[in-house]
């Protein structure tokens, strides 16, 4: 049952990954990742890590998500804009090249690769839920939690800066 | 969590607590003087601080470690963040534009670095990346009215972002291997296995990618001359120096702890980085007619002669970068020091035309400028002559003949460049006219002050260079004594 | 595996798989069956934008405010600070005061930059 369902959602997130390189209309591309989104979800949850299953839905299926349709609202996405701004045969050729090496390392790295030591006996399945991974988060990984809130200060104040509107200047 | 570490993090702290406290001025009320004065004292609190620590090695585990090569870092990149400051004001004063934000940002990005060269742990190594790059990010479109601003902001955002993907996902095979993320675990799962698995190496491969991209070396150097072009130039000035020092920290702490120096493969890679950076930098400066590009392509290039003393991977190595770092830091300050302050409302002074005959305008500011290209060309009798020769030396001891002969060669590219903006500030012209405005006296005094100070270290380095070394050797006494 | 109070197992989301399956399961089938059954009449006037409204003029893809944007950018930024608040109160009791010291020095953070947010305007809008 569960080996069937991880194949189903790797199907699931492969397809819905490629659909968003390879559709041609944004907001499909948007609505395509949102499916990869949810389907990592369920990898998550299959990995009994329901509380970075609830995350990923809510920050990056929820928040990231409306931004994404933000900057696509911002775009400029009239037909005949589109039509200007085909990318040229060189950059598509020089992509494939770069990606397909990236990939043909990744095979050639991952096919006898041996990952991770799992000890079945000593195994806690209950490792990632919420109450352990705050246990952790507050106690061990305390200054990087403490650091995360400066690095939100940081982005507040520079969207704050670059986004506020001059007093002589037009923002659309 | 014990107290003392908040003693031993005390520098990084009183950044936190002077960004808060601008912030909140900021909220209440704009005063470019109010900010600029806790700025500098938060800087000068911090280094004192720091001074406190000296010669002690304490582990925060398994985020941070206040050795000797962590203080040094840390007050390297303290001064340096403390001389960007200091030429600010007068640069920022012309502005119509919002100025306070600026030190703001500065001061955090300030923190992302030094929390960069203290860290031993992946964890904390990527928020301190991550916080030194969103403040980048909004520093380098500080200026928003500016032509290229927005165009140098956009390239460093994306460029910036696609690295610390391939950073993390480097990291995450690492972590997949060797089921740890901090430095010395993994150091003690190397010494388990006899040859570098070949997941691991992949890992480290595209790890190199994200940390190329902030050092700026070939091939990831692509964003370094626009960027530099479009930001500010305190802001250049900072991402030339504590961006790429903080990084080049980090980097050696990784290899020392992890003793990565022994796999052949990291170094050929680096090998081939480093003769890239290096005749890349000098090939592509050549025809270059705007100062600004010109010392982008010349850091790419300094940069590529640091990485020939990493390579020597031994003491003599890190103490020749260590020193190299000193006397790059101080002249691309000095530099950029001196784009700021013949910098005009408009536009920064980044054309070639604007130097023609700067001797003859200004004496004072051409003599420092010319100090300082002849510091990047490494002439004797400069801070930059001294660092290149410990360079040389490195190189030699380790017999690393092709790097070192590809050293010489590129001096001696290098040379032409940094020789025809000298000519161009002492060439005669024909009509003498002052187009800026001058500003009141008291307000340039801190960037006059700030770079005679830079001129005369520079000298004193070049000069007696023993007083640095003993410092150096002293506080890397705590580190690497492994060697 | 047995499941008990104390292990939560993947297995036991079954019965919201089976209720998101019955959800959607509606859904497509109500879908589907009006699509079946209803009846179908089309004319240029009842296949137009807005049927019955102003008729629509110019182009939709008009760019939007970038106050939008700036708030939904500050909303992610406080929407992940709340997500941090869930494992801190699940445990507050076994973290006790030096947990809960910590979490006032994350939050005073926040709200330091949030009073900075409100005080330079970004959430007024005009």
């Amino acid at each position: 049952m569960t080996g069937s369902l991880f194949y189903f959602l790797t199907f699931l997130t492969l397809f819905a990954a490629l659909g968003v390189v390879f559709s041609k209309n944004p907001v499909y591309s948007v609505l395509f990742l949102i499916l990869t989104f949810f389907s990592l979800s369920g990898h998550y949850i299959l990995l009994n890590a329901q509380f970075v299953a609830a995350v990923n839905i809510i920050v990056y299926a929820g928040a990231i998500m409306v931004l994404f349709l933000f900057v696509i609202m911002f775009l400029n996405l009239n037909m005949d804009t589109e039509q200007a701004q085909k990318k040229s045969v060189l950059t598509k050729v020089a992509g494939a090249i770069s990606g397909g090496l990236l990939l043909v390392i990744m095979i050639a790295v991952l096919k006898d690769a041996e990952v991770g030591s799992y000890d079945p006996e000593n195994f806690d399945s209950q490792i990632g839920l919420v109450e352990n991974l705050g246990h952790l988060l507050f106690t061990k990984y305390l200054l990087p939690f403490e650091l995360a809130s400066v690095l939100f200060l940081v982005a507040m104040v520079g969207a704050v800066m670059l986004g506020k509107k001059e007093t002589q200047q037009r923002h659309f | 969590m014990r107290l003392s570490d908040l003693y031993f993090l005390m520098p990084l702290l009183i950044l936190v607590g002077a960004a808060t406290l601008n912030m909140l001025v900021v909220a209440v009320k704009r005063n470019h003087k109010v900010i600029f004065g806790i700025t500098i004292v938060a800087h000068l609190v911090a280094v004192f601080t720091l001074l406190q620590l000296n010669g002690s090695s304490y582990q925060i585990p398994p985020f941070f470690v206040m050795d000797g090569w962590g203080i040094f870092n840390l007050g390297l990149i303290l001064l340096t963040s403390l001389f960007v400051t200091l030429l600010s004001y007068a640069y920022f004063e012309q502005r119509e534009e919002r100025k306070e934000e600026y030190y703001l940002l500065l001061i955090l990005a300030t923190l992302g670095a030094c929390v960069l060269v203290i860290s031993q742990h992946f964890m904390a190594l990527f928020l301190g990346l991550e916080i030194l790059s969103v403040a980048l990010y909004s520093l380098i479109a500080y200026l928003r009215t500016r032509e290229r601003s927005d165009e140098a902001g956009i390239k460093y955002l994306i460029l910036a972002a696609l690295s610390s993907a391939f950073l993390l996902f480097g990291m995450a095979l690492v972590y997949a291997v060797t089921g740890t993320m901090s430095f010395p675990e993994i150091g003690v799962y190397l010494q388990s296995v006899s040859e570098l698995p070949l997941l691991l190496l992949t890992g480290f491969g595209l790890m190199i990618v994200g940390i190329g991209f902030k050092l700026g070396i070939v091939p990831f150097h692509m964003w370094a001359p626009d960027v530099y072009e479009g930001a500010p130039a305190p802001v250049t000035a900072f991402i030339a120096t504590v961006s790429k020092g903080g990084m080049m920290g980090l980097l050696i702490r990784f290899f020392s702890q992890a003793d990565a120096y022994r796999y052949a493969n990291l170094m050929l890679i680096f090998t081939i980085i480093a003769i890239a950076s290096m005749l890349a930098g000098n090939l592509l400066a050549l025809r270059q007619k705007n100062i600004k590009r010109l010392l982008a392509y010349s850091s790419i290039a300094h940069l590529g002669y640091i990485l020939v003393a990493f390579l020597a991977g031994n003491r003599l190595g890190v103490e020749a970068v260590s020193f190299y770092l000193v006397a790059y830091f101080i002249t691309s300050l000095g530099a950029f020091g001196v784009v700021a302050l013949l910098s005009d409302t408009e536009r920064d002074a980044d054309q070639l035309e604007d130097y023609r005959g700067l001797f003859w305008r200004r004496p004072a500011t051409a003599a420092v400028f010319t100090a300082m290209l002849l510091s990047l060309a490494g002439i004797p009798l400069t801070a930059g002559f001294v660092g290149k020769f410990y360079i040389l030396a490195s190189g030699v001891n380790t017999q690393q003949w092709l790097l070192v002969l590809m050293l010489v060669l590129n001096s001696v590219i290098g040379l032409y460049y940094y020789i025809k903006v000298i000519a161009a500030m002492f060439a005669q012209t024909k009509s003498v006219q002052e187009r800026r405005k001058v500003l009141h006296p008291a307000l340039s005094f801190a960037s006059g002050g700030a770079m005679a100070i830079l001129g005369l270290l520079l000298i004193w380095i070049g000069v007696y260079p023993t007083s640095l070394v003993q410092l150096i050797r002293g506080l890397l006494a705590t580190f690497m004594t492994t060697f | 595996m047995e499941t008990t109070a104390t292990t939560h197992l993947p297995s036991d989301y079954l019965p919201i798989l089976i209720q998101f399956a019955a959800a959607l399961g509606f859904v497509i089938f109500a879908i589907v069956v009006t699509h079946l059954i209803g009846p179908k009449r089309h004319s240029k006037v009842k296949d137009a934008a807005w049927e019955c409204g102003v008729e629509s003029v110019g182009n939709a893809r008009t760019p939007v405010s970038y106050k939008y944007f700036m708030t939904a950018i500050l909303f992610v930024i406080f929407d992940v600070e709340v997500i941090f608040l869930y494992p801190w109160a699940v445990n507050f009791r076994g973290l006790g005061m030096e947990g809960f010291i910590q979490m006032i020095v994350f939050m005073t953070m926040l709200m330091l930059g949030f009073y900075y947010v409100i005080k330079k305007g970004i959430l007024k809008w005009e």
